[in-house]
């Protein structure tokens, strides 16, 4: 089977993950990918038949907690501290246009 | 000097041989000394200092000596601590700032242990070698021109550097006990789920792992005592009827069985590194236990499996870098689009932007099923095959990595070929395993580290074994 | 003509209800609608910082289990939490934690009488999310706002089948789902704060098969449905009656303009990414639990509209009544299913008529309800013994209900001159003759000013010598002008 990754996929994949790439780096990757892509091809030969993906490696199940206020000590001017940009309290981003 | 074991260091300090204050630093002074070695990407003199006067005031006044009081230690900057830059060695955090602290430096600072300062590693811990570091390489203790192995190198080097007593790290998929291979030092990836990932920048959710670079299994054990079990803020910690405890339970050696894994002695394996293991392997047989070849065929597919599970789990983890709220954001963004766009592109190194395509790749809309749905059933057949091993041994054992550290540059014209340095590694992080890489020898004066693997759960009967591996033959 | 004979509307609904945990579905953080401070119920968690960890609210999975039962269905035994991937300034983390392929519901319907008629809409499935934050853009301006308080909030996703057939069933379904979250106690259900949200589906088409599907967003009010849908419907047909395409597009809906408008198209479809959270562990839930919270399930609205209707109340009647139950616990309910039909037809007009608008109106107290019970029940048999008029009725049961307690009845009576008057027909015409005696003051209130008839209430009671009630007096005086109007007319 043929898993080349072209360099449209690239462009593509890039668009969803919110990268630029240049030309140069738009054909490096289609060819790291492709090389990364190409050797875990291995997995499909793998029989399967019968197992599950698997959910939680340690067996855990049912972790929740109750419905509590928690302190976790910490002040919104602590968190809002690494915001670039803050106006009267909200996080300031460019505007979205719909 | 040279750090003594942890409990004597607590010792002197309760005995008033020495003083916090005179141990952080001495610590500073090993950091700078060592600088040509590029471990640490900042230190918290100031913090340090202040912590350490505290814990001096009282032990003056009588109080109770906690378990590490005093103890300096080291946090690989993927760590969220107080006080400290967290970078994750990445541009993208150059400046952020922790408005809260991990669970793991939580419970260390509660001992009185005190964090000095933030060990280098590959950028969000992608990497073999550090080489990845947004900042810079840190060297290798025994060459200055190899590399400290990763994604924990600047935590094993500060380590085996005798900077400090102890270091914490993050074990992906080999990144604890690469590094401790590379470097000569006991590095111990406990269980998935034995140690609090709250706080620590996840790289891959479900095989991040927190472990400790130390010169002994005593003081493992010690520190793994203190930082594991479960904790509220972490849905995937195991329960602590599981913890590390800080004592070592004999065993009759005659009654354990060892395997050797078959597929880790193939022909990738360098010969001198085999015959170092085998030399290592011949001497714990000699303490009287079965020691038996194994095979688990399946263990070839663990690095496949990886490299699909680890990027998608990457490139999830890392959409929260948009530069919105955190981390670098390009300001003369001309608008929204722009603004993500630019942001992440200069933020992120370039082995990120890799691993994040990838994992957006297998897991966009028709490559799921093909990729990471196949990927985690064939991790179940992983555990499947791991756990009828176990049926029948009590402990896996084999080389750590294929190879001595190399060369600083050597690897990087191929990603592949530098992914395939965790081949021995990556399966334990699968399975949820504990696993731990212990100082075997030596090749051209550089070192060369043991793996031994346990059942899950199971990590005090593994550090247990350890310790009767050290005393009998170190 | 009915519109809708002509293109075949097929509706399904996609329902946000915002569950009432104290705090967010995955940080302990509060859950509060009216939060007017930015940023301020928040943490590490619901502000997407590295290395912050989810951790399930056990709180949010008995409600969703809850809603299960209300939904005619039971909670999954398995469920698990997927991420699901886009970029947006108020999704902190870069993904909703959300249940993809596993949810915590699948199947169920929900019932309800249209047109006479017993409708029933499947459900598909029904999912737990974490509420993404609010995003506001000031006018005029380059840049957007992001408060993340309700980033986190749990919400339960319900999906409909594409069952629904008009835009009248469409609100009956919005307006049966409202009644059976707060009947199954899972959402507080404030439409005003968006609690209940809905994303409507709809497409037309001149035959059997489908159209092209039309999403409306984040609906929120039973009414706006209903417009919605009409002004779509009216939209797309005049595009396929002059051969135009109808777009697959996402839509916003305009109330006060009343229209919809067009937010994105389709056509680029989002490719979101899922996978599976490994933060989350997996929900397993075992049988007792599940039982215990079937046992733990009120009588659902379904049970009482029937019994109610058995009682040959009227359906306008019946939802008001279904409503009201939320307030008082049932207890009205009850208490009617307990009368006889004659009893029921009286008391739940007084119920409906008086007591639910005063207990609508705010700083108003009311009698408890025990009392009212008595009350309707000793005013039913005043009725039956014909001595007491539905004027003077409706007085006494209005006044007594704002009463600290509940007074002798019969005494209240004689203290109010309430009681049916032997001599009525000679008051009603002492009204008509002072109505004809003062042509000035009766033009006057015919032609609005309402006042004036406190004048001629005055004169009635000089010539009757304060023997009769004033507000019975106002009532026959008001009737009379009433008339007057009708023969204006």
């Amino acid at each position: 089977m043929d898993k080349k990754i072209t360099e449209e996929d690239v462009i593509k994949i890039a668009k969803l993950a919110k990268l630029e790439l240049t030309k140069q780096e738009i054909s490096r990757y289609s060819m790291e990918l492709t090389e990364i892509i190409e050797y875990v091809q291995k997995l499909n030969t793998v029989k399967t038949t019968g197992l599950d993906p698997t959910v939680s490696v340690n067996g855990l199940c049912n972790i929740s907690r109750s419905d509590q206020q928690i302190d976790y000590h910490q002040t919104p001017a602590s968190l809002l501290g690494n915001v670039p940009r803050v106006k009267d309290n909200f996080i300031q981003v460019k505007r979205v246009i719909e | 000097m040279s750090w003594p074991k942890i409990e004597s260091i607590v010792e002197s300090l309760s005995s008033g041989q020495t003083t916090a204050t005179e141990n952080v630093k001495v610590a500073l002074s090993n950091i700078k000394k060592n600088s040509q070695y590029q471990t640490v990407i900042s230190t918290l003199d100031k913090e340090a200092l202040e912590r350490a006067k505290l814990i001096d005031l009282d032990i003056l006044n009588n109080k109770k000596v906690a378990k590490l009081a005093g103890v300096p230690f080291i946090a690989k900057d993927n760590f969220l601590v107080f006080g400290a830059p967290t970078t994750a060695a990445s541009n993208i955090l150059k400046g952020f700032h922790a408005p809260y602290q991990a669970t793991a430096i939580d419970k260390l600072e509660s001992e009185g242990a005190i964090c000095v300062a933030k060990a280098n590693m590959d950028a969000f811990a992608h990497g073999s070698s550090t080489e990845n570091s947004d900042f810079f390489v840190t060297k290798n203790p025994y060459d200055l021109e190899r590399v400290a192995g990763g994604s924990s190198g600047g935590s094993a080097a500060s380590v085996a550097l005798d900077i400090v007593p102890f270091s914490v790290g993050t074990d992906t998929g080999g990144s604890i006990r690469q590094p401790a291979s590379f470097c000569n030092v006991v590095g111990f990836k406990p269980s998935y789920g034995m140690v609090s990932r709250s706080g620590v920048i996840a790289m891959g959710s479900s095989l991040d792992t927190i472990g400790t670079f130390s010169k002994n299994i005593a003081d493992t054990r010690y520190v793994m005592s203190i930082i594991s079990g479960r904790d509220p803020l972490d849905s995937t910690t195991l329960d602590d009827s599981f913890k590390i405890v800080n004592k070592h339970q004999k065993m009759t050696l005659s009654k354990i069985k060892i395997g050797i894994i078959k597929e880790y002695l193939a022909d990738d394996l360098n010969p001198d590194v085999k015959k170092v293991i085998l030399s290592a392997i011949n001497k714990i047989k000699r303490m009287g236990l079965v020691v038996d070849e194994v095979s688990i065929p399946s263990i070839d597919l663990a690095l496949s499996v990886y490299y699909v599970l680890c990027p998608a789990e990457v490139a999830s983890n890392l959409s929260r870098y948009d530069g919105q709220r955190f981390g670098y954001s390009y300001l003369e963004a001309s608008n929204l689009e722009d603004s993500y766009l630019k942001s992440r592109t200069i933020g992120f190194g370039d082995e990120a932007k890799t691993r994040i395509m990838i994992g957006s790749y297998v897991l966009s809309s028709g490559y799921y099923d093909a990729y990471y749905k196949k990927a985690q059933t064939v991790r179940t057949k992983l555990i499947n095959d791991f756990n009828q091993v176990f049926k029948n041994y009590d402990f896996l054992i084999g080389p750590t990595v294929p190879d001595v550290a190399f060369k600083i540059g050597e690897k990087s014209s191929s990603k592949l070929e530098m992914y395939l340095n965790d081949i021995m590694t990556v399966a334990a992080n699968l399975v949820g395993i504990p696993a731990i890489s212990l100082p075997a020898g030596f090749v051209n004066n550089l070192p060369v580290g043991l793996q031994l693997m346990g059942q899950i759960g199971k990590d005090n009967q593994l550090l247990d074994f350890c310790q009767e591996i050290e005393e009998n033959i170190c | 003509m009915n519109q809708e004979n002509n293109y075949k509307l097929t509706i399904g609904i996609e329902c946000h209800v915002q569950l009432k945990t104290k705090t967010k579905l995955f940080s302990g953080a509060l859950n509060v609608d009216d939060q007017e401070i930015p940023n301020k119920d928040i943490n590490h968690i619901d502000f997407g910082l590295p290395g912050a960890l989810p951790v399930l609210n056990s709180n949010a999975i008995y409600l969703a289990s809850r809603a299960a039962f209300a939904l005619n269905s039971k909670p999954q035994r398995f469920s698990k939490f997927d991420r699901k991937h886009y970029f947006y300034p108020d999704l902190p983390m870069g993904y909703q934690i959300t249940q993809y392929d596993q949810p915590i519901i699948i199947g169920g319907y929900v019932q309800f009488i249209s047109n006479n008629k017993l409708v029933k809409i499947n459900i598909t499935r029904a999912h737990l999310e974490a509420d993404a934050g609010k995003s506001i853009h000031p006018g005029n301006k380059d840049y957007s706002l992001v408060d993340l308080n309700r980033s986190g909030t749990p919400l339960l996703e319900i999906v409909s089948e594409p069952d629904i057939k008009s835009a009248l069933q469409a609100r009956q379904y919005a307006e049966t789902l409202y009644l059976l979250m707060r009947y199954a106690d899972v959402t507080n259900g404030n439409l005003y704060y968006g609690n209940m949200r809905f994303d409507v589906n709809i497409s037309i088409s001149r035959n059997k098969d489908l159209g092209q599907r039309v999403e409306i967003k984040n609906v929120n009010s039973f009414k706006s449905i209903e417009r919605a849908i009409n002004y779509e419907y009216k939209r797309q047909s005049k595009l396929l009656d002059t051969n135009q395409e109808v777009r697959q597009e996402t839509r916003g809906w305009d109330d006060p303009k009343g229209c919809t408008y067009s937010l994105r198209s389709k056509e680029n479809a989002d490719d979101y990414r899922y996978m599976p959270d490994p933060d989350l562990p997996p929900i397993l839930l075992d049988e007792a639990y599940i039982q215990d919270v079937k046992k733990s399930m009120p009588l659902m609205p379904d049970y009482w509209f029937y019994k109610l209707k058995d009682l040959g109340l009227d359906e306008s009647i019946i939802y008001s009544l279904l409503e009201d139950g939320l307030d008082n616990d049932f207890k009205n309910l009850k208490f009617i299913v307990s009368l006889n039909k004659e009893e029921a037809k009286l008391i739940t007009n007084y119920i409906v008529n008086i007591e639910i608008p005063l207990t609508h109106e705010s700083n108003q107290k009311i009698l408890n309800i025990e009392d009212r019970h008595k009350l309707y029940l000793s005013t039913y048999s005043l009725v039956s013994q014909n001595r007491i008029n539905s004027t003077a009725l409706k007085i006494l049961i209005k006044d007594i209900l704002m009463a600290s307690s509940l007074p002798d009845i019969d005494s209240y009576i004689k203290s109010h001159n309430l009681a049916q008057n032997s001599n009525q027909d000679e008051l009603l015409e002492v009204a008509i003759n002072t109505i004809k005696n003062n042509p000035k003051v009766t033009k006057d209130i015919l032609s609005g000013q309402d006042k004036a008839i406190q004048y001629l209430v005055g004169q009635v009671m000089k010539e009757t010598k304060g023997q009769a009630n004033p507000l019975i007096i106002q009532d026959i005086i008001n009737q009379e002008i009433e008339k007057l109007k009708n023969v204006k007319n």
